[in-house]
């Protein structure tokens, strides 16, 4: 008669654990030994009522109170709409800014094209300089204000709004990080 | 023929939030689709509440508990990484908040009353007869007074297996243990419930 079976090949045979190799030796061992058999079956009973774990029925409301929460919660992992129409607006922002930049700088240089004499004249002649620069500044003027006008604000607004929309989000996930804390292991 | 043809556009075609994958819900929950969020609460609820009782130890406390668990699910869908399995993911946020809330009550390691017990009945109603039902509640005071005997990550580790299904590679994701942890808490509920049976003479 062999020695008795460790209790942990017990335990692993009830749970599929072991080679086939094991799990014949371990039948075999059964078949001939009272003892072992008795306490398989004792950790089979065991096993089985821990499966007749009870389970208790939660409230038919309990999703309608969740999603009500959910609902209410201001910062879902951020809509993607949102996100989009935030970045669409920050890039149309940008590009009404860089024509309207474009425009007055055009505008600049028609003015110092329109000034016909030499480039040497105007560093001895101080009153030529400024006349240029009066006209190159009139024209920059004129450039923000020409396409610049409506450009100019409209940009700024969308840029701001955009990023606004990302202000938010940034916020919102800031706000649910702090409330968090997850707390793996210990 | 015909017929299979059939279920099969029909499961091609059925794109309803009843059959689709608790990590496809997920992902399209996270993208703001209520509908799919709600039908994850419906599936895993009672998964949930159960466990959050047998950690917390009263009814009431677990159902506000479940609660903010969902809502922080909810709000932590964006680090769900939806190539790794919903389900231990779900049950990690609840372990812990559980324990959280445990250890802001100072009293993870008091003793788990088994008095508090759930005002609803479990469902189980299979066979009828009263000696049957005498003996299913023997044994289901058995393992309630078992669970209550074992360390909150013991009982946690317990809950998942013989409750909600988990397999030993699920339990570990969960609790973030080694696989071997798992299997040696498993083993040791396993010799409480077989000690206690013993004590009740319900042994062969």
């Amino acid at each position: 008669m062999s020695e008795h079976l460790r209790r942990e090949m017990l335990h692993r045979y009830l749970d599929g654990d072991l080679t086939w190799q094991e799990r014949e030796q371990v039948r075999q061992h059964l078949d001939m030994c009272s003892t072992c058999a008795r306490e398989m079956e004792s950790l089979r009973r065991a096993e089985y009522a821990l499966r007749q774990m009870a389970r208790f029925t939660v409230p038919r409301e309990f999703t309608q109170r969740v999603m009500a929460q959910v609902r209410a919660s201001a910062t879902p992992a951020a809509s993607p709409t949102v996100v989009w129409a935030g970045r669409t607006a920050m890039l149309a922002g940008l590009l009404l800014l860089a024509l309207s930049l474009v425009e007055a700088w055009s505008s600049v240089m028609t003015g110092i094209t329109a000034f016909s004499g030499n480039a040497v004249d105007l560093l001895t002649d101080p009153v030529l300089l400024l006349e240029v620069l009066v006209s190159g500044s009139s024209g920059l003027g004129s450039g923000l204000v020409g396409l610049g006008e409506t450009a100019v604000p409209l940009g700024l607004a969308l840029l701001a709004l955009g990023a606004f929309a990302q202000a938010l989000r940034w916020l919102g996930n800031i706000a649910v990080e702090m409330e968090m804390t997850p707390q793996n292991g210990t | 023929m015909w017929t299979h043809a059939l279920t099969l556009i029909g499961a091609v075609m059925d794109r309803g939030e009843g059959k689709a994958t608790d990590e496809a819900l997920a992902v399209r929950a996270r993208d703001g689709n209520h509908d799919a969020f709600a039908e994850l609460v419906r599936r895993y609820q009672q998964g949930v509440v159960n466990l959050a009782y047998r950690l917390v130890g009263d009814w009431d406390t677990a159902l506000d508990l479940s609660q903010e668990i969902f809502l922080r699910v909810y709000q932590n869908l964006h680090r769900f990484d939806a190539r790794r399995p919903f389900k231990p993911w779900l049950y990690r946020l609840a372990t812990n908040y559980c324990y959280d809330y445990l250890r802001r009550r100072g009293r993870r390691d008091r003793a788990f009353t088994t008095t508090a017990l759930a005002p609803t009945l479990p469902i189980s109603d299979e066979g009828a007869n009263p000696e049957t039902l005498a003996l299913q509640g023997e044994i289901h005071r058995a393992v309630e007074e078992v669970l209550a005997s074992l360390p909150p990550r013991y009982r946690a580790a317990a809950v998942l297996r013989y409750l909600e299904g988990l397999s030993y590679q699920e339990i570990a994701e969960a609790l973030d243990m080694p696989l071997g942890t798992v299997k040696t808490h498993l083993h040791r509920a396993r010799e409480q419930m077989r000690a206690a049976l013993e004590a009740k003479g319900l042994t062969p």
